[in-house]
């Protein structure tokens, strides 16, 4: 059954709807009919429907309350196909055919709520609650922690989300960014465009317009504000140098005018078109930023101003006007300025009953005012809205003569009826994206709001944004402002100039009177009753109560209240509920609001989804995964792969019906035994090249280079200057002139940046240039006793160069007519040969070792083989046995240190006296007594398992192995004072009850100690 | 010999492993508005020298280092791009490198330059067609209008996530190089952002 649209006027004057086009759409499982162009919370009031929530933490029943980004009640979750998304405002989603929205935070439904009986005990639950509750005794937090979980958290996500929409970045530049699109905005805009230089409008309401789009009675430049707007708007659109976008919501501005947006492209159609994204997030590089952002209207703070049916009272005559909507037929009016008295206008005029006009002030005096006395309606000055009552919906005021200096009622209550209440509480300039950029705000007492300092010309804010609330005034600085900046931009530009004499268009608008009373809170004459359910910030139920309770406790700064009473820290981040709050607090300490200060604003201004902020950077698009050039060799043979870095590395290539440990002992055995190839092309790989590469190399390395003969290799260290190792690698002289520098895998970006660094800013004296050239070359690691037969065989005809090869040295050749630097140096300890060939020919010399060494028994072993193969050998990974705190001493590769050289990177911190310290920890290898028993890596080691915990410490395992060569678990330790351990007994304590693991502490070699083998 | 080393060769493009050409569209677009393709094989050379020799430099390869950072130059099917106040990269025909690297090599000015031989480290990619500006916006933080980014403009940078050289060839066309090792990553990149628009990837040229 479809609900009559009981409340949509008969008039026809909405200004946003196309009453040709009826919407069908769904609330809470029930059939609903609004019509094209507007809200979900414009249609259901239209249906009547106040109720659409329950609040965060007291679950009282909550309503409809504002029209845009302000709205702190109507949160909804919107539900398209399988994915589902929470914490959408009602005031912004737009209906669309099939539309299907539900309510939040009830159960089993709105109109009964279990836990709304938190309400009935809500003085259990003042500010600080959770902090007071929840601190003892602490070894209950794991019970409690549970029930907080369930019953924290706003909203519920589907799984799905993120494969059902799709999210999209794109990055923008423009010479202006106009943010907001209502009569300032468009009027900067319009002055910008005709200049020629790049200009975004952006606005978050699905039309350009802003509070013009309500309040329009009156002529622009001569012709009806609605007609100026449309104009504006039409010429923007067409101008080629104007970007001009509605449901665009900039929600952070950062540092050098660096902006983003969410543009919500089709998230408000019934059927989606497939190629566009349902949300697309702007990065924007502006040069000069206006802040036409607009005011959002203050509520009023008195008992029970949270009940259904009370509404700010712009919003109200909004959705009069716009929509054809009256939100209630009997109204009361409570306000401390005139903008209130429109909305009676609009109220009346729309066949709707004002009870009465509820004004704080004592005689106000103005045009409005008299007009409305005229039309014979009630209305009380110098009165207050003392309390709401209702249960679900607002159903009658207490209304007396209020003081509101000494904020207590002067005479005794009278009772009055109604079913809408407009409240006015004066206007907050929207300064969010202003303070974001540490803009400070200045407190105005004339108008009662802070408003930006404007101290910068990089983002400068012009209209109500800026505290200039009269319309005139607002156009007139719109083109003040903008001309100047433009001036400015054309002048940097050095482009043609901008007409210095931009009219200002002629506005008939209604004088205000801007300065409405402050009023931050009223109370009955029990104010420890009333304030109780006076709301400050409706989203998160801080009430003022729980701020004077904060001011008792000795919580005096803002910033201390604001995280004690969370009161603007819901999703509305305090839009509606700052000042108020900062004004209670005020009172109470008795400063003014100017002493008493505001909290800054960070981004997002609205909530933000994830799902945009993330865009495509999802699934396979999530990090490149970089191939070697042999990688289809590798897939097509069945390898499974490691990531190390961003590389894809293979890591063993089980047979069939292999385990991984299996596949690894055959791997590591033919390797020792026959011969096996890896592929080491992710290895960092440099060109030094320039008449000083020797010298830079002794810097950076802890041993001699200069030295080196050409046609050599050496295994170097790099340290940084606190003496820690950061890299190693084998480096060969090519030239004199010319060296071959390797790095790890993971490590090779930061070497080179490194290396970079000092050549730039500490060694610009150094003639050298490095080249990276990782990705130039395609390695073949050739390792096992039959790697020698299988080079020669590879190098047929050209082998002569095998007859003088020794370790550590290096012959160009060719490998069946492919270019190849070889290299004769070894990671397993066998004899090897690394073979480099220009990387196009990866494959191919791949594919041909493979075939050739048939023969011999040529096994591929992947990385985990090669792990086991050098921890037999106790050879360091870089990154594995050290972790940034790892000298070459610990290490105990003291050999690797020159005493010759003068200086080299490290050189000063190794020679600190801490650094012999005997208590350091210090590689060591660990047999353990169990020969099956393999120790989980990362785990601890200690001297007396029995000890209590926590137990004293020795040091960890870097690496732990089971080694098939040895029929036996081996591993590598960093033990404190481990060199002089040699021979001691250390245990390993296991998780889940599990029995220590016995090991003896060993020198850190286990096979082919002489390294016998290595040299063939 | 020889024809192994072709063969090989021509089995290593970036994209050896993907079945082309591809075409990925939106209906309500007929003919697709971005075209990609690999270079394959360009000659690809890295050129460190200061000031003092860049004429010298210039001369020898027979086309000039671009005075200014973030601009390439570009004869006889030669392109110079500036990568810093000292650093160029070198495009030439296929093969080239290896005949510019000798004779910058055996010059009297080979010990104060470095030239290295970066042909397979990078692979070309050419992107073209009327919105390929749009379409490279969704991943590149540089400002692409027109009027900023123009016919013989180069630049390092992002596309998404990928560092790479963008180069502008003509209003809407432009050469991509990236490490090889990411171009796959590009790939999916590109397909993915390029179906708005409608996308087609050929085999290299």
């Amino acid at each position: 059954m479809r609900h009559m649209q009981s409340h949509r006027l008969e008039t026809n004057n909405g200004t946003s709807i196309n009453r040709k086009k009826p919407v069908h759409f769904k609330f809470d499982r029930k059939e609903f009919t609004g019509f094209e162009g507007e809200t979900l919370a414009s249609a259901l009031l239209a249906h009547g429907v106040h109720l659409v929530g329950r609040s965060f933490k007291y679950h009282r029943p909550r309503g409809i309350f504002g029209i845009g980004s302000e709205e702190p009640n109507a949160l909804v979750r919107v539900i398209k196909g399988a994915s589902a998304e929470p914490n959408l405002k009602a005031t912004q989603i737009e209906i669309y055919d099939g539309l299907i929205a539900e309510s939040q935070n009830r159960f089993p439904n709105l109109k009964f709520d279990i836990l709304s009986i938190n309400n009935l005990f809500s003085h259990f639950f003042p500010a600080g609650f959770y902090y007071k509750t929840f601190m003892w005794p602490s070894s209950f937090w794991m019970l409690y922690e549970k029930f907080i979980r369930r019953a924290a958290g706003l909203g519920k996500i589907s799984k799905k989300h993120l494969e059902q929409n799709r999210y999209e970045h794109k990055y923008f530049h423009c010479e202006l960014l106009i943010i907001g699109g209502g009569a300032a905005g468009l009027q900067a805009a319009s002055i910008a465009a005709q200049t020629g230089v790049r200009v975004i409008i952006a606005d978050e309401q699905h039309e350009l317009g802003g509070w013009l789009l309500t309040d329009n009675n009156f002529n622009i430049d001569e012709k009806p504000a609605l007609n100026w707007v449309r104009d504006t708007v039409e010429k923007l659109k067409s101008a080629p140098n104007v970007t001009c976008l509605n449901r665009t919501t900039v929600f952070a501005n950062m540092d050098d005018n660096f902006t983003i947006m969410a543009e919500r492209v089709t998230e408000h159609l019934s059927r989606p078109f497939a190629h566009l994204p349902k949300q697309r997030l702007w990065k924007i590089r502006a040069t000069k930023i206006i802040l036409a952002t607009g005011a959002i209207e203050r509520p009023l703070v008195f008992s029970g101003n949270d009940l259904p049916g009370i509404m700010l009272s712009s919003a109200i005559r909004s959705y009069i006007k716009r929509y054809d909507v009256l939100p209630g037929t009997r109204a009361i009016i409570f306000t401390n300025n005139d903008d209130a008295y429109f909305t009676a206008l609009a109220i009346y005029e729309a066949g709707g009953f004002v009870r009465c006009i509820v004004d704080l002030r004592e005689n106000p005096k103005s045009q409005i005012i008299t007009t409305i006395r005229k039309l014979g309606i009630n209305v009380k000055t110098g009165h207050a809205v003392i309390a709401a009552h209702g249960s679900r919906h607002i159903s009658s005021v207490d209304i007396a003569a209020y003081d509101s200096e000494a904020q207590a009622p002067l005479s005794s209550i009278s009772h009055m009826d109604c079913n809408l209440l407009a409240m006015s509480g004066g206007l907050n300039p929207v300064v969010h994206l202003h303070s974001q950029r540490k803009g400070k705000l200045i407190w105005d007492e004339r108008t009662l709001c802070y408003r930006p300092d404007n101290r910068s010309d990089e983002w400068i804010s012009v209209g109500s944004a800026n505290g200039t609330f009269q319309l005139k005034k607002a156009l007139n600085e719109a083109t003040k402002k903008t001309t100047i900046t433009i001036s400015k931009l054309l002048k940097e530009n050095k482009k043609s100039k901008i007409q210095k004499n931009n009219s200002v268009p002629n506005s008939e608008e209604k004088q205000q009177n801007w300065a409405p009373t402050p009023a931050w809170l009223i109370q009955s004459a029990q104010p420890h009753i009333s304030n109780k359910t006076a709301f400050v910030d409706f989203q998160n139920d801080s009430t003022a109560l729980d701020i004077k309770l904060a001011v008792r406790e000795g919580f005096h700064s803002i910033e201390h209240v604001k995280r004690y009473t969370t009161t603007g820290m819901a999703t509305d981040q305090g839009k509606t509920s700052n000042v108020n709050a900062i004004g209670i607090l005020a009172g109470s300490l008795k400063k003014s609001i100017a002493q008493t200060g505001i909290t800054t604003f960070r981004p997002p201004y609205t909530p933000t989804s994830l799902g945009v902020i993330a865009g495509r950077n999802i699934g396979n698009l999530f990090d490149p995964l970089r191939k070697t050039r042999i990688h289809s060799w590798h897939q097509s043979n069945g390898a499974k792969f490691e990531h190390v870095g961003q590389w894809a590395r293979a890591w063993y290539y089980p047979q069939e019906g292999e385990s991984f440990h299996q596949a690894v002992t055959r791997e590591v055995y033919a390797t020792r035994n026959y011969a096996g190839v890896l592929d080491a092309s992710t290895l960092g790989k440099i060109e030094v090249k320039g008449p000083d590469s020797a010298e830079f190399l002794d810097r950076v390395y802890t041993n001699e280079f200069s030295n080196l003969a050409i046609g050599k290799a050496k295994y170097g260290l790099m340290l940084k200057e606190d003496g820690m190792v950061f890299d190693d690698g084998v480096t060969t002289r090519l030239a004199e002139d010319h060296f071959f520098m390797t790095t790890t895998t993971g490590g090779a970006a930061g070497v080179l940046g490194w290396l970079e660094e000092l050549l730039q800013t500490e060694w610009r004296d150094l003639k050298v240039y490095l080249t990276s050239v990782t990705e130039q070359w395609s390695v073949a690691s050739l390792s096992g006793p039959n790697s020698r037969a299988i080079l020669e065989a590879c190098l047929g005809k050209d082998n002569n160069i095998m007859h003088d090869f020794p370790f550590m040295t290096m012959k160009n050749s060719f490998i069946n007519g492919i270019p190849a630097r070889i290299f004769r140096i070894s990671f397993t300890g066998e004899m090897a040969f690394e073979i480099n060939v220009p990387a196009r020919y990866g494959l191919a010399l791949w594919s041909h070792l493979m075939q050739i060494g048939e023969e011999f028994k040529l096994t591929a072993y992947g990385t985990e083989a090669m792990h086991v193969l050098r921890a037999e050998k106790g050879f360091i990974i870089v990154g594995q046995e050290t972790d940034g705190s790892v000298t070459p001493y610990d290490l105990g590769m003291n050999w690797i240190v020159s005493k010759k050289k003068s200086d080299f990177i490290g050189k000063r911190a190794l020679e600190r006296g801490s650094m012999d310290e005997p208590q350091r920890k210090q590689l060591v290898g660990l047999l353990t007594t169990d020969p099956q028993k393999v120790i989980p890596e990362g785990a601890h080691a200690v001297l007396n398992p029995n000890q209590e915990a926590p137990m004293e410490m020795l040091g960890h395992v870097s690496s732990s192995y089971y080694s098939p060569n040895l029929k036996h678990s081996i591993a590598l330790a960093l033990l404190k004072g481990g060199s002089n351990r040699k021979g001691q007994t250390v245990y390993i304590p296991m998780l889940d009850g599990q029995e220590p693991i016995e090991a003896k502490i060993v020198e850190p070699i286990f096979f082919d100690k002489k390294g016998d083998r290595l040299r063939g | 010999m020889a024809e192994n080393i072709s063969r090989a060769a021509f089995g290593s493009a970036a994209f050896e492993k993907r079945r082309l050409p591809i075409i990925k569209k939106p209906e309500n677009i007929e003919v697709a508005q971005i075209e990609l393709s690999e270079i394959l094989h360009l000659g690809k050379l890295n050129i460190r020298c200061n000031s003092i020799y860049r004429d010298k430099v210039s001369k020898l390869i027979q086309c000039d280092l671009p005075l200014e950072p973030n601009y390439m130059s570009n004869k006889a099917g030669r392109f110079a791009i500036s990568l810093g106040p000292d650093e160029y990269l070198i495009l030439a025909e296929p093969g080239g490198e290896n005949q510019l690297e000798k004779i910058l090599n055996s010059s009297n000015i080979a010990k104060h330059i470095s030239v290295v031989n970066v042909s397979d480290a990078f692979c070309a990619i050419l992107l073209s067609g009327k919105k390929v500006r749009e379409f490279l916006s969704k991943g590149c933080p540089i400002d692409l209008d027109p009027n900023s980014f123009q016919e013989n403009q180069s630049v390092q940078c992002d596309i998404a996530l990928a560092n790479v050289i963008l180069l502008c060839l003509e209003e809407n066309e432009f050469i991509c190089i990236c490490r090889t090792s990411f171009a796959n990553y590009l790939l999916d990149w590109c397909c993915d952002a390029g179906q708005e628009f409608g996308i087609l990837v050929t085999k290299g040229i």
